[in-house]
């Protein structure tokens, strides 16, 4: 039987705890973390159509690996085949060339009717007698292997339709088992031997990726010296090794000065048990919840999520500080549970920034605080309950308020800054005006530019904003970028969309802009453009080209019968369902169109091409990609398009859209700030003004500074939400507690605490943590420097007024 | 019963005799052609596989000189690039999936050091010249020919030992022992990497020697992974 007063707060809190860690070692696995760099982009509406584009991409994208290699003195074609084996041996590598069977079997079913322009010209140029002979070379000769029989297409025309369409990696050369792709420039023509393989894993599969950096390695060559890799693989491996090299730093860094200046402070291993276990629990239920909620954890997360450990241990010094003082234990649960739900809420502006990834961190923040508070109170009434009363104020006291040193810097500090400063309140009134004012003059010009809608520069914020979430390093970025060259891949940020309400129409817009774009081939603006037209044609292009099939080869005495003959082969038994093949309109009859429309999207979006048909709310849309010529123009080639086609430049747009969750954090945070005005006045009426004050000065001037280094981006703003948490945390301590000794003391030790937490993070190599990392850090150090500015007075005041919860707290 | 006792006459015995003889020719006659069918009917349809002949396998010793003794031979064959006689003739049979008849072709070729000219004189005079860089058919380029081109300047080189990379090569002697003058043998070559095995399934191939003297390549069948197959026979004269 379990007696009645067998569940206090802390056996309870034990049992849920128990239950947590069964739970969590239950579901965890390393696909709980991943390191997607376009799980940190936003998804709003005016972004789903490129979003949609994108995930086509990223799906190609991320199951692809790509290695191109150099033939050189240090690489014998002998290596490269025994790397390519070693791939090939890995369980999570699958070199295939299904891709090439894909687009074979989309020929076979869709594609009969499907010519290249060079096979059109042919066809018309060429006699009779030219094509029958070039039919009876086909057959005769023992090197030519038609990958089609005989009898589904006598002249072999898929082979240079597939030479012509493929990508250049399935192009393989068996002979050396390797791609071999050339690439031209203006200047040289180089060649590489292409290594494709398709991942049977998730890129982010830790494993995987270690093992094919291992295989990598054992190449005498480094990246970008005759080494070019591509696929989501190599980025997931750096952004993996970056975010865990940030939480080592970070996490150990923290971790190392918490136990320094705990046991410097408290002298004994028990505050240090108290803190440690804290930050324990706070870190492992915030990933608990967090993973509850989004199934999985990104790695920004957990590098920015390393930050709790200074926040949480704030909590913990408050605690151990004002532990056995009665009165001082009331007010400080008050302080603490408004600094709590003050942080919280400022992460919670974070969590409507539509960023996945700071939603996570908003949730990740927001469990690891309330864990702490949590604890905090569970431990400061154990603490009362089992002392109570009957502790000496003197012994209970920690030794570090003791401290002749501290004490006496202290009061010199008190005596002569503080004091003097806090009657200096209208001096500090002025100086914000003028930065607040200064910062609203820094940021006018990119406003205006925004809501006049101009295009943004390349180096705008909105483009430094967009490349300030990858994690990639510039080796790499070049490596990629060098390889799509080789590889011709056209350009997956700047397209065409081109839409149309039915798909017939489609189809023929497309061709119809194709044929807009021809002056611009010409003329060297772009190297080439692809769309699904290479694959589907009209209904009208599909009979123009069946015609010219049928007259010049299989006509009755054309060169399909003269072939035969030649061949002393009776045709005429032969089924001969490849010279009359069906147009998409023939086969719709038989067929509801919407069956076949869906049938057929459904096949030509398996293609390993990236242009795929989206059809959606009875619109249909495709997308012309474009490799950039010499004379590269996008302002030319918007001149160029049709009513039913549309330029679009996701770069751009996802600049666009941060600078615009930019200003909707900016109007977040001034209403937010008005809010908390109303409720400052609420609580504390006249003194109400001095916290508001503290608040705007340590935001903007920690936002001021920033902004001499950087433009401000989205991440400043959102970094300055947790300035302001902490900020009023610190206030309310001041406000509940009074500002004696122990109260500034803890308050310095969590500053310190913090500060080193955000100021190893503002040297991160991520430039969004660094971003996080910079303001926070400037932050804090203004907020040490100024709060005890705001509240020094309160202690002198506290004896005349009579007014707030401090006269009854301290006797110090 | 008079006729019954009475002795047969002659022109009876003989007409009986002759009826007996017949019969008995007719069973013999019978069981020998169903004894062939089923002989043939248990061998395959190409005359050069290894399971028509009474074979001996090679031991790697007894392979290394048979490859060395083929190279010798098809070296001395090459012939300096200014030559115009041909090595010799060969006649072609492709035989297509979804085709139920074969394509025959046939004409002659010349083996140089670095090249290979195939003239097929019919049913139609095509020249195609085989490099290490692919194949090119009255000058227009067989795009993806790289592969099968170098495997076939090896073999009709008598340059096998380089294709046991690619290849698994098992080689069997045939029994000649009722043929003192001639020597044959059977080799099959099986792809060992997969992207080869994508294409071909196995080559066969044909050799013989006269009197001990040299090794000489009398055919060459190629099995593809799609079932289709080229066979292919040579010979120093025009049959």
């Amino acid at each position: 039987m379990i007696k009645a007063g067998f569940f206090t707060p802390i056996r309870i809190a034990l049992l849920v705890l128990a239950g947590m860690l069964l739970h969590f070692f239950s579901f965890i696995s390393s696909s709980s973390f991943y390191s997607d760099i376009t799980g940190l982009l936003p998804s709003t509406p005016s972004l789903k159509l490129i979003h949609q584009f994108q995930q086509s991409d990223t799906q190609q994208f991320q199951q692809r690996v790509l290695i191109a290699i150099k033939p050189s003195g240090k690489v014998s074609q002998n290596d490269i085949v025994e790397l390519k084996q070693a791939i090939q041996s890995s369980p999570f590598f699958n070199i295939s060339t299904d891709d090439h069977d894909a687009l074979l079997s989309w020929y076979e079913q869709y594609g009969h009717n499907q010519l290249t322009a060079s096979q059109r010209m042919h066809l018309k140029k060429s006699s009779t007698e030219q094509l029958t002979k070039q039919g009876v070379a086909l057959w005769v000769s023992p090197s030519q292997r038609p990958l089609l029989p005989f009898n589904r297409d006598p002249f072999a025309l898929h082979k240079e339709w597939l030479q012509a369409y493929s990508p250049p990696h399935i192009q393989w050369q068996p002979n050396v088992q390797l791609a071999l792709v050339t690439a031209s420039s203006s200047r040289q023509s180089e060649q590489w031997y292409i290594i494709s393989a398709e991942l049977t894993t998730s890129p982010y599969n830790l494993e995987a990726q270690q093992q094919l950096q291992g295989i990598l390695e054992q190449l005498p060559l480094t990246l970008n010296d005759n080494l070019l890799v591509s696929g989501l693989i190599f980025h997931a491996h750096e952004g993996a090794l970056i975010a865990q090299q940030e939480i080592t730093t970070v996490g150990s860094i923290s971790i190392v000065v918490i136990i320094l200046l705990t046991l410097w402070a408290f002298r004994s291993l028990t505050p240090l048990f108290f803190v440690l276990s804290t930050l324990a629990l706070a870190c492992f239920s915030a990933t608990y919840i967090t993973l509850l909620v989004f199934s999985s954890i990104h790695w920004i997360t957990l590098a920015f999520g390393s930050t709790l450990l200074g926040v949480s241990v704030d909590y913990c010094y408050h605690a151990l500080i004002k532990q056995g003082q009665q009165k001082n234990h009331q007010s400080l649960l008050k302080a603490l549970t408004f600094a709590a739900l003050s942080s919280c809420l400022a992460y919670s502006a974070q969590a409507v920034s539509q960023f996945p990834a700071f939603q996570q961190i908003a949730c990740f923040m927001s469990v690891g605080l309330l864990t702490t508070l949590l604890v905090v109170t569970l431990y400061c009434n154990h603490h009362r309950k089992t002392f109570g009363t009957k502790i000496d104020q003197n012994k209970s006291e920690p030794l570090i308020t003791q401290h002749k040193g501290i004490a006496s810097l202290f009061n010199r500090l008190n005596q002569h800054y503080y004091r003097r400063g806090s009657r200096a309140i209208k001096t500090f009134s002025i100086l914000t005006a003028l930065l607040v004012g200064l910062i609203i003059y820094l940021m006018a010009t990119p406003i205006i530019a925004f809501l006049n809608n101009s295009s943004p520069e390349p180096n705008s914020p909105s483009a430094a904003a967009l490349r300030s979430i990858n994690t990639s390093s510039p080796a790499l970025l070049n490596s990629e970028r060098h390889l799509q060259r080789i590889m011709q891949q056209p350009s997956s940020s700047q397209y065409i969309v081109v839409y149309a309400d039915t798909f017939d129409q489609l189809l023929q817009n497309l061709e119809l802009q194709e044929q807009q774009l021809l002056p611009l081939l010409k003329s060297g603006v772009i190297n080439r453009y692809q769309s699904a037209t290479h694959y589907l044609s009209s209904n009208k292009k599909t009979q123009q080209q069946q015609d010219v099939l049928y007259r010049r080869l299989y006509a009755k005495g054309a060169a399909f019968d003269q072939l035969c003959a030649q061949l002393h082969i009776p045709c005429d038994s032969l089924p001969r369902d490849f010279i009359t093949p069906k147009t998409n309109a023939e086969r719709v009859t038989e067929d509801s169109p919407t069956a076949f429309h869906e049938s057929i999207i459904t096949a030509f979006n398996q293609l390993p091409i990236p242009h795929k048909i989206r059809a959606e709310n009875g619109q249909f849309f495709t997308r012309i990609t474009l490799s950039q010529g010499n004379t590269y123009e996008p302002a030319r080639i918007k001149e160029q398009l049709i009513s039913s086609a549309k330029w679009v430049d996701s770069a751009q747009a996802y600049g666009w859209e941060l600078q615009r969750l930019k200003h909707v954090a900016l109007v977040y945070l001034l209403f937010a700030m008005l809010g908390l005005y109303a409720l400052l006045w609420y609580l504390y009426r006249s003194n109400s003004h001095k916290i508001a004050l503290l608040l705007v000065f340590t935001g903007s001037f920690a936002l001021g500074i920033s902004h001499l280094f950087q433009d401000i981006s989205v991440f400043h703003i959102l970094a300055l939400l947790l300035v302001l948490g902490i900020s009023l945390d610190t206030s309310f301590i001041y406000q509940e507690t009074g500002f004696k000794r122990p109260t500034w003391l803890a308050c310095s030790l969590s500053c310190l605490t913090t500060l080193f937490a955000f100021g190893v993070l503002a040297f991160s190599q991520v430039p969004i943590l660094q971003q996080f990392g910079t303001t926070v850090f400037l932050g804090l150090i203004t907020l040490w420097l100024i709060s005890p500015y705001f509240f020094a007075k309160e202690l002198s005041e506290d004896n005349s007024t009579n007014s707030s919860l401090i006269n009854s707290i301290t006797n110090e | 019963m008079t006729v019954v006792g009475k002795k047969m006459s002659t022109a009876q015995r003989r007409s009986t005799m002759f009826l007996f003889s017949g019969t008995l020719i007719a069973i013999i006659s019978l069981v020998s052609i169903c004894y062939t069918s089923s002989v043939i009917a248990d061998t395959p349809a190409t005359s050069t596989s290894l399971n028509n002949l009474k074979t001996t396998p090679l031991t790697d010793t007894q392979l290394h000189t048979l490859l060395q003794r083929l190279q010798t031979t098809q070296s001395l064959g090459q012939r300096n690039t200014t030559e115009v006689k041909p090595n010799g003739f060969f006649k072609q049979t492709k035989t297509l999936q979804g085709l139920p008849f074969p394509i025959q072709s046939s004409g002659h070729y010349t083996v140089n050091r670095n090249r290979i000219d195939w003239q097929t004189t019919e049913p139609t005079n095509t020249l195609t010249t085989f490099t290490s860089n692919g194949s090119v058919t009255d000058g227009i380029d067989n795009a993806h020919s790289e592969a099968f081109s170098s495997i076939f300047i090896q073999l009709l080189q008598g340059n096998i030992t380089p294709l046991k990379q690619q290849f698994n090569v098992v080689a069997y002697a045939r029994d000649t022992s009722n043929s003192m003058a001639e020597e044959q043998w059977a080799l099959t070559l099986t792809p060992s990497n997969a992207l080869l095995k994508k294409f071909i399934q196995h080559i066969d191939l044909q050799l013989s020697s006269e009197n001990n003297q040299q090794v000489t390549l009398s055919s060459i069948h190629i099995n593809e992974a799609n079932d289709d197959a080229t066979h292919i026979v040579f010979s120093e004269t025009v049959e």
